[in-house]
């Protein structure tokens, strides 16, 4: 993110907006810590800038620009081409069939909430991860960074990017589950930043949601009163709707 | 892209005095890309018209909201097959009849719905839909000491991807605890910053009403 001195008149009020904390108020104008940005461009979107000082710059270096692909959601990662920092996941399950049989899921979202992280530790948490036996999601651009998906490591020069999060997706079964949950208990202790999970089974029926619960449980997992539930409406050929 | 799971339901800030906080429901409607997202626009439209219809809290196609200077037309004008569509809802009498009109306009896209499972149970089965696929949150771990307290806390997560600082949401406190601002106003203030369009404003306006900062 680029802030220009000419326009900014160093009001301030920009510096709570900044979700990395990474703008300051000097003697006179506002300044940008590179090191702290991540490049999510909310700055520019706000339009509490009295002179719309800030500009994203339009071509980010590598590997700078992976904080602005795993930052700013209407950044499109071109391995998936979803905004985002993920896959479509459970979302189109009742087309993609992801999880079918007996298919579990798993989704680590570090940095999340509102912390973010360095990838690091983002790799931190994928090597106990792939240790555990966790297969990493194919077309997560997490995965697709790494360079040894059996290890999950990343590459050392992406290591010291800081981004808001960065999503880890997995697949696993109902016997690989306690070790992968184990392993995250661990790692909880071991980190820098913040992660939220999520599971993610197939579990049709009325009482789908609480076997999922069980199965969490029986994992020493601790579900919280939170859940996302694909209603099974898709279709491999969706009608073709005639609304202009 | 799990930015709807971790949002907080309505007992995880119930514990604290100071009235009740509105229902929290997010409905997203997505094509399968490389499956059925050929000519998805035309049912994402459909899908868009029928959340527009029951007095959404929220509207967004994904990269824009009505928080975010957008309109029904202009997301309806916008719609591409990777887009998606998602509404906010604080009723559950909205949400069945959303869900009954996306089951009955059988458009073959996929319908995904976000909240607390107990508050989904009666809406689901007055339409007699129930789950195919669940995505469960199993809480946020790690370095918890770092998060903000959960008034603000509650509202950050109702922008998944993060993009309403905390900073900006306690700033925004202040100015309607000192009557700066209106919470409604407060509210669409922190709605305007998030992308995607799934800020529930009506909670967040009933949060800002009654922080008292501490």
């Amino acid at each position: 993110m680029i802030l220009s001195e000419e326009l900014c008149i160093g009001c301030g009020e920009c510096v709570v907006v900044c979700p990395g904390g990474a703008i300051s108020v000097g003697a006179d104008v506002a300044c940008i810590d590179r090191d702290l940005c991540f490049e999510c461009c909310v700055c520019h979107r706000w339009d509490g800038c009295p002179t719309h000082a800030f500009e994203p710059e339009t071509s980010l270096p590598w590997p700078r620009s992976l904080r602005r692909l795993f930052s700013d959601p209407l950044a499109l990662f071109e391995g998936t081409s979803v905004s985002g920092r993920g896959t479509e996941e459970m979302k189109t399950d009742d087309v993609s069939d992801r999880f079918a049989g007996d298919v579990l899921g798993i989704s680590v979202d570090v940095g999340r909430p509102n912390v973010g992280t360095r990838f690091d530790e983002v790799e931190r948490i994928c090597a106990v991860l792939a240790e555990a036996g966790l297969r990493f999601a194919p077309d997560n651009p997490v995965t697709e960074l790494m360079d040894d998906v059996r290890r999950g490591t990343l590459p050392e020069e992406i290591r010291d990017e800081r981004v808001l999060s960065a999503v880890i997706e997995g697949l696993t079964d109902l016997w690989g589950l306690p070790p992968v949950l184990s392993a995250l208990e661990k790692v909880a202790g071991n980190v820098d930043t913040v992660f939220s999970v999520g599971l993610i089974a197939r579990t049709p029926g009325p009482d789908g949601i609480e076997r999922l619960k069980s199965i969490a449980r029986g994992a020493r997992g601790c579900p919280r009163p939170s859940a996302k539930i694909n209603l099974g409406l898709g279709k491999k050929s969706h009608g073709s709707s005639d609304c202009p | 892209m799990t930015h709807s799971l971790h949002r907080f339901a309505r007992e995880d800030i119930f514990s604290h005095e100071g009235g009740e906080v509105p229902w929290d429901f997010v409905v997203m409607v997505m094509a399968c890309q490389g499956q059925n997202d050929d000519g998805a626009e035309g049912g994402l439209r459909r899908a868009l018209d029928i959340l527009a219809s029951r007095d959404p809290i929220n509207l967004s196609d994904g990269e824009g909201s009505l928080f975010t200077g957008e309109t029904t037309q202009s997301l309806r004008d916008a719609m591409v097959p990777t887009s998606y569509v998602a509404g906010v809802y604080s009723d559950p009498d909205d949400l069945s009849d959303v869900l009954e009109e996306l089951k009955a306009a059988d458009l073959g896209l996929s319908v995904v719905i976000t909240g607390d499972p107990d508050d989904l149970q009666r809406p689901l089965s007055r339409v007699d839909l129930e789950a195919h696929t669940v995505n469960l949150s199993l809480g946020t771990h790690g370095d918890t000491e770092k998060l903000p307290r959960d008034e603000i806390l509650g509202m950050a997560l109702m922008c998944g991807h993060g993009l309403v600082a905390p900073g900006y949401i306690a700033a925004i406190s202040g100015d309607v605890r000192k009557g700066l601002l209106d919470a409604r106003a407060g509210a669409e203030k922190l709605a305007a910053l998030c992308t995607c369009g799934i800020f529930n404003v009506a909670v967040a306006a009933a949060l800002l009403g009654r922080d008292d900062g501490r």
